[in-house]
């Protein structure tokens, strides 16, 4: 090969390397991953956020609308603070978000859901990506009866009424954080396990991995080298999709009671509260409206990234 | 067909089977029992009450008894309202939840159909956004969000219609209305399911050859649109119906909640959070089966509808 060869020969991308590029020229995704990264950032960053503790109790600001207002001053032991005449010294606050019914401060409650609604969607996503993989993979490889069986069960289990097992099997086994994302991950792995099986069969038979094969190329390195690389793809598109609809799930069965639980919040316990304390007589629109706007704004950000690397990733849509 | 049907069958009564097996194992190895409450019950009574329902004996006769009423249709009886039939409870419940949904799957299939054919007509105009618009507003924003936001808007703003009630009757209006909020919750993230689904099918059969060959042949735009298109493109949508109904059907318990309607997602919730197996299993054999059912109905339309598949 001399030089000359080497200055016509195309750069060579990978598949992952196409994807990206046409993923950054997706505008409306680009916008909705810094809005994610944003929300993100500020989940993560409460506690400097926000003055308040999400479980401090201002209790002669309950139901303050956004805005400002002013509070007792306390010390560092939770006492009152009185100046020489013996009057209690009043400190300005401001609430952004308003508070909720017990006094605290809804930004703070905000953003600490979201950290659960995120970390949430996140594991059970993870969860359910890792058992899928395993289940599809190792149902794809066996092949033949095994391979029948395997997806035999899958099937029955798309069968189950989903939602009801997960609101069953989270009465019973309790309502904390782990419960919850353990459960929605190991409901949710079946369409990954679909995917991944149906890529390595198609994968299994085509040329590139013919030709590894015959070159002698060892097992564990088709796998590592030739087969995962190239389901990759979907895996990626299916797992940003999926996080939206964990996040989804944990509200759903939080608005019903059944998921995250006190002093820990979600965006489902906060609509909860908020929509049982708005009524016709008091307008405390603020409850529901900011803890539903994150909602929307974050699942509509997780599809349209979703739909972008889908499109980027050019997998079709079954 | 007949071999196809027979397979299905048999494999609904399998997982039907295999339900009723893993929430009796769930009931039975969960802490708490139907009979502790606040109250301090006596030792005595709890365990007379445990030998009335058969608390006493092993698990395994247990199952045993508790599948062969299943099998002669016999939900049983109540833990917590006792003396009272498990039918007697969850069939009412099951025909207000029913009611629900059938309207919701109504709206939700016409507004659908409606936006994605109206979308698909005008690709790429102002109709197609608004559609698509809506849409995506409905993937976006949860049931549980929205009930709350139409009572505010509809209910408490506009004072439109009033939520509070079951219609009495079928046929006035008045009645009637009182459905339209809590059905229009339930119907609103499947039509931009349906829509969207409808455009992508309308638009992946309009640029087919078959289509090209309709207007050679000098067929009418409308007719080309209508005749040839809307029956091949509305497939997708239709093949969507049956997990649609399964997903009303779990949606129906959180709009049953914020509505306050008495219905089978309700007695579910409550069964559930009050230890009561016997409704809890009863409501999940029935939805349960309504999944397996819409499952089985969704395979033989897409039979009907599609040649290709009736070949295999």
């Amino acid at each position: 090969m001399t030089a000359a060869d080497h200055e016509i020969a195309p750069e060579s991308r990978s598949p992952l390397q196409l994807a990206m590029r046409r993923f950054r020229k997706n505008a409306r995704a680009l916008i909705c991953l810094i809005l994610l990264a944003l929300t993100g950032a500020a989940t993560l960053a409460v506690p400097w956020i926000s003055r308040h503790d999400y479980r401090f109790q201002d209790l002669d600001n309950a139901y303050r609308a956004p805005g400002p207002g002013e509070r007792a001053k306390v010390d560092e032991s939770g006492l009152a603070v009185y100046d020489e005449n013996g009057e209690v010294v009043k400190e300005k606050v401001y609430y952004v978000m308003g508070t909720d019914g017990n006094g605290r401060d809804l930004m703070a409650r905000v953003f600490m859901g979201g950290r659960i609604s995120f970390a949430v969607g996140i594991l059970a996503t993870f969860v359910s990506v890792l058992v899928g993989i395993c289940y599809g993979a190792t149902s794809a490889f066996l092949g033949g009866r095994t391979d029948t069986l395997l997806m035999r069960i899958v099937d029955v289990m798309y069968g189950l009424p989903h939602m009801m097992v997960v609101i069953i099997v989270m009465t019973f086994a309790g309502r904390s954080f782990v419960v919850v994302f353990l459960v929605l991950g190991f409901f949710g792995w079946l369409t990954m396990a679909r995917i991944v099986r149906g890529q390595i069969l198609s994968l299994k038979e085509r040329e590139f991995v013919e030709a590894a094969r015959a070159l002698g190329t060892g097992a564990a390195s088709i796998i590592f080298r030739h087969l995962i690389p190239n389901v990759l793809g979907p895996v990626i598109v299916y797992t940003t999709l999926s996080i939206p609809a964990v996040i989804l799930q944990e509200s759903f069965l939080s608005f019903l009671g059944l998921g995250i639980s006190e002093p820990q919040t979600s965006w489902g316990v906060l609509i909860n509260e908020g929509t049982v304390a708005v009524n016709n007589v008091k307008n405390l629109s603020w409850l529901v409206a900011f803890p539903g706007a994150c909602l929307a704004i974050t699942l509509f950000c997780l599809n349209s990234v979703g739909d972008g690397l889908r499109d980027a990733f050019d997998v079709q849509q079954r | 067909m007949t071999a196809f049907l027979v397979r299905r069958l048999v494999a609904g009564v399998l997982t039907l089977f295999a339900i009723a097996t893993i929430s009796f194992a769930v009931c039975r190895f969960a802490p708490g029992s139907p009979f502790t409450s606040e109250k301090n019950v006596p030792a005595e009574v709890r365990r007379n009450l445990e030998r009335k329902y058969g608390f006493d004996r092993p698990l395994v006769v247990q199952y045993g008894i508790m599948m062969s009423r299943y099998v002669r249709g016999d939900l049983g009886e109540s833990f917590q309202y006792r003396g009272r039939e498990v039918g007697e409870l969850v069939w009412p419940g099951f025909a207000v939840s029913a009611r629900l949904g059938a309207v919701a799957f109504v709206i939700a299939m016409f507004f659908g159909l409606a936006l994605g054919v109206t979308a698909s007509k005008w690709q790429n105009q102002g109709p197609d956004y608004a559609a698509m618009s809506t849409a995506t507003l409905g993937i976006c924003v949860p049931n549980f969000l929205l009930g709350p936001l139409l009572v505010l808007v509809f209910h408490v703003w506009l004072t439109w219609f009033d939520p509070t009630g079951w219609p009495e009757n079928w046929w006035t209006w008045a009645e009637l209305k009182k459905l339209v909020l809590p059905a229009c919750t339930l119907a609103f993230a499947h039509i931009a399911y349906v829509s969207r689904l409808t455009r992508a099918g309308m638009l992946d059969v309009l640029h087919k050859d078959f289509i090209r060959t309709a207007r050679a042949k000098g067929l009418s735009e409308w007719s080309v649109f209508l005749k040839h298109g809307l029956k091949n493109g509305v497939t997708p949508a239709l093949t969507y119906a049956g997990p649609m109904a399964a997903y009303i059907i779990t949606g129906s318990v959180v709009v049953e909640k914020i509505f306050a309607i008495p219905g089978l997602g309700t007695h579910f919730v409550n069964s559930a959070l009050n230890r009561d197996y016997s409704i809890l299993m009863g409501s999940i054999l029935i939805y349960s089966s309504l999944v397996i059912f819409f499952n089985l109905l969704v395979d033989l339309m897409y039979a009907v509808l599609d040649p290709r598949v009736r070949m295999n």
